[in-house]
């Protein structure tokens, strides 16, 4: 199987660029984190919070439960971490 | 037509978290209003009164808020307002930094059907940035008054003024259906019908607004077409509206810029290095600040020391009066004046961690750990602003959703040096160390207060669980980063200046009036009135009250080295922290050296370190402790409360042995 699975978005380095595919919290949407938008982390640490860049460029902090609930499709990781977080190639 | 007659119109101030609204409000009104760069400053509602010639304004300062369905409980408190309230009229208030959430709000208040000002805030930090907006085709877009504006120095709060006045004048135009939402239209249309509602409110029904069970109720029918026809509507909805926003601001912003972190905020909010980053950034500035302002204290003194108030007392026949003016008026008052360059130090810090966001870059790389012993994200925004004062950020913690959180984090935040306590160690470090290393000694009440934390919030937690009953799950929770800032403005002036007189003034009345207290307890005892000369003759001084209270606790900091003099002013801090230094005063009977001297010479480095260690945490003052019984109950405030002092003495036991073994 070839394709990418959802992964959890504080679980994706800092850099990553992903795609929003499914919202447990309403929240976010208000935000405008919407499924299939564009996101990029800007800070992530695993289990913990995350900061994500929206498709028009605004940082949202999202703490460890919010991070938690936001499951990505991953796009781009940058190269030096793809060994440890096991996606891409 | 009479001119006279008054007309009262009550306007709702809305807007995103952190945008400003709390310092329009402050500065239309001239009150002062608490402000901070962190959403969820203000919690509750906080009703402002003020005349515009005829016309009796009533300005209603709501909780920030990002759209109308509400997850947090001050955001209900906010949408509770705006959907049920009787208003006239809103300013909404967004920040031209986040033009697209200010219009995915606007949005939502527009279709309520009241008159809406639009206030773009925070224009100058958007100019800085680059960031240029066309207000002028924003305004033709929306049809409704736009004012650009500066609030934090007041641009833009005369036009708002007008627009208020206008308000009153129905002259504003009302523009509703500024989306359309397509196939959703009919059902609006007939929810709005059968409830007699505005169209906002119809499609919140729609959208199944917690807030609104009962509308929905009746409109049942409708909504239920609406979704098999539509599918989930708010996801619907939220689209529509996203899609609007994205297409106005192609329109309207001439120049944007991507995320607006800074280099700063790379190094701030990295999750290995970010909080020592931060940490340092903090002491530097404090440990600059006490060496600028060094100066100025021992100018204060000399002044204060010139004044010949011994030469003056000497017409004074009565000792007894003559003591009364000079050892516990004159002495007390000569600390408060001498207090200024370090209260007005201490103000400019906290404002300054307030107003920076360096609160936000501090909470952000500690969640994860103090997520391990229980603290949520919104509380651990409280506990860091429970610098400044412990009070506002105790009752702060309403805003949070989940009970177990709320709670632990309340009985958290006496750990955390407020302001005074801050102030109280800043002067014991004046007076041990060289005044080059202030700063530096300024670390260990944070060391101390977050062992505090940790070890406390584990004990804490588990018994939580057997006390309350109802403990309810976690909120996820989202927000908008505030920008990092170097806040120098008019509003930051006037910040500092209302920190460091409220300060002088609660702390001035407090220390003289307590002294005068001291003053009775030292110069009289179990055996009657012993007279002054038991202020300086230290045989007759142990038989006054004042020594059996000291004598009283001194057993448990005798091996600390610290003299009964210091233990016993201890114990009156227990009422305000500022009153530890004049009770040190009247104990020493100092005149002219000040408390400053005499800490120095009969204070040894450990002793001292053992004190200020104890001083971080012993007790929360009689207001966070009113404050925290509201919060978390009588019970746990008491347990609390002996927790604190415990550990406050155990850590400064262990501080002192370690400083024994090396120094
Ligand atoms: N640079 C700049 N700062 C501003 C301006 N207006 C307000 N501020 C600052 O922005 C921060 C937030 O202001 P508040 O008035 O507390 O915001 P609020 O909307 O009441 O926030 P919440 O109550 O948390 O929702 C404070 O630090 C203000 O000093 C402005 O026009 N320019
Ligand atoms: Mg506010």
């Amino acid at each position: 199987m070839n394709q990418v699975e959802d992964v959890r978005v504080n679980e994706l380095p800092s850099g990553s660029v992903a795609r929003v595919s499914r919202l447990l919290i309403g929240r976010l949407r208000d935000l405008g984190i919407m499924e299939g938008s564009l996101i990029r982390v800007l800070f992530s640490t695993p289990n913990g919070p995350a900061i994500v860049e929206t498709g028009d460029g605004r940082p949202i902090v999202l703490d460890s439960d919010a991070a938690s609930n936001l499951l990505v499709t991953p796009l781009s990781i940058p190269q030096r971490h793809r060994y440890r977080h096991r996606y891409g190639s | 037509m009479d001119d006279k007659y008054v007309r009262r119109i009550k306007i709702g101030v809305v807007g995103l978290p952190n945008s400003g609204k709390s310092t329009i409000v402050s500065s239309l009104s001239g009150l002062f209003i608490r402000t901070a760069n962190y959403p969820g400053t203000t919690v509750s509602i906080n009703v402002v009164n003020l005349t515009i010639k005829n016309l009796r304004i009533q300005l209603i300062d709501l909780p920030g808020i990002y759209s109308l369905s509400s997850e947090m409980p001050d955001e209900e408190v906010a949408t509770k307002e705006i959907l049920r309230g009787n208003y006239d009229g809103f300013i909404v208030v967004g920040s031209t930094l986040s033009l697209q959430q200010t219009i995915y709000l606007l949005v939502q208040l527009l279709e309520l059907g009241k008159p809406v000002i639009l206030v773009l805030n925070m224009m100058d930090l958007a100019r800085k940035q680059g960031i240029n907006i066309n207000v002028e085709a924003m305004r033709r877009r929306l049809g409704i008054p736009i004012i650009p504006s500066v609030a934090a120095s007041g641009v833009g709060m005369g036009e708002l003024r007008k627009l208020i006045t206008e308000i009153a004048q129905s002259s504003i135009a009302v523009n509703t259906k500024v989306i359309d939402y397509g196939p959703l239209e009919k059902y609006i249309d007939a929810v709005s019908a059968r409830l007699n509602a505005p169209r906002g409110l119809a499609i919140e029904v729609l959208k199944g607004n917690d807030l609104l069970k009962e509308e929905r109720l009746k409109a049942g029918d409708i909504v239920s077409k609406a979704i098999e026809e539509i599918g989930q509507i708010d996801v619907f909805v939220a689209r529509k509206r996203w899609d609007f926003v994205s297409s106005i601001t192609k329109d309207v912003v001439a120049r944007g810029v991507q995320v607006n972190l800074s280099k700063l905020d790379y190094i701030l909010l990295n999750p290995k290095v970010g909080i020592l980053a931060s940490l340092a950034l903090l002491f530097t500035l404090a440990e600059v600040i006490f060496l600028v302002l060094n100066p100025l204290v021992n100018y204060i003194s000399e002044l204060l020391s010139m004044i010949p108030i011994g030469e003056l007392m000497v017409n004074v026949g009565n000792p007894l009066i003559r003591s009364f003016i000079m050892d516990a008026v004159w002495n007390s008052t000569s600390i408060v004046l001498s207090f200024i360059p370090y209260v007005f130090g201490v103000a400019l810090i906290i404002a300054f961690i307030e107003d920076s966001g360096l609160i936000i870059r501090l909470t952000f790389p500690l969640e994860k750990w103090l997520r391990r012993i229980g603290l949520p994200s919104r509380g651990l925004i409280y506990l860091i602003a429970g610098v400044g004062c412990n009070v506002p950020a105790t009752s702060s913690t309403v805003a949070i959703p989940s009970s177990t959180d709320r709670l632990i984090t309340a009985l958290m935040i006496p750990y955390i040096p407020c302001m005074a306590r801050l102030l109280v160690i800043s002067l014991i470090a004046a007076a041990i160390l060289p005044s080059q290393l202030t700063g530096v000694v300024m670390i260990l009440p944070f060391v101390t207060s977050l062992i505090g934390v940790m070890v406390m919030s584990r004990l804490l937690l588990p018994l939580l669980t057997h006390i309350r009953v109802k403990l309810t799950a976690r909120v996820p929770y989202a927000y908008e980063l505030p920008q990092l800032i170097i806040p120098i403005n008019r509003f930051f002036v006037k910040k500092v200046w209302h920190y460091t007189y409220e300060f002088l003034v609660r702390a001035g009345i407090l220390i003289v009036a307590f002294s005068a207290l001291m003053w009775v307890l030292s110069i009289s005892g179990p055996s009657g009135l012993i007279g002054p000369e038991a202020l300086t003759n230290q045989t007759l001084i142990r038989s006054t009250w004042l020594s059996l209270i000291g004598d009283l606790i001194s057993p448990i900091f005798k091996p600390l080295n610290i003299p009964w003099q210091l233990s016993a002013s201890l114990m009156y801090g227990y009422v305000f922290k500022e009153v530890i230094l004049s009770s040190m005063a009247v104990l020493y009977g100092t005149s002219e050296e000040g408390v400053i001297n005499v800490l120095h010479s009969a204070l040894q480095l450990p002793s001292a370190l053992a004190l200020i260690t104890f001083i971080t945490f012993y007790s929360p003052c009689i207001a966070t402790l009113v404050t925290e019984t509201r919060i978390v109950g009588v019970r746990l405030t008491v347990i609390n409360t002996i927790a604190q002092l415990l550990l406050a003495l155990a850590l400064s036991y262990i501080v002192y042995a370690i400083a024994l073994l090396v120094v």
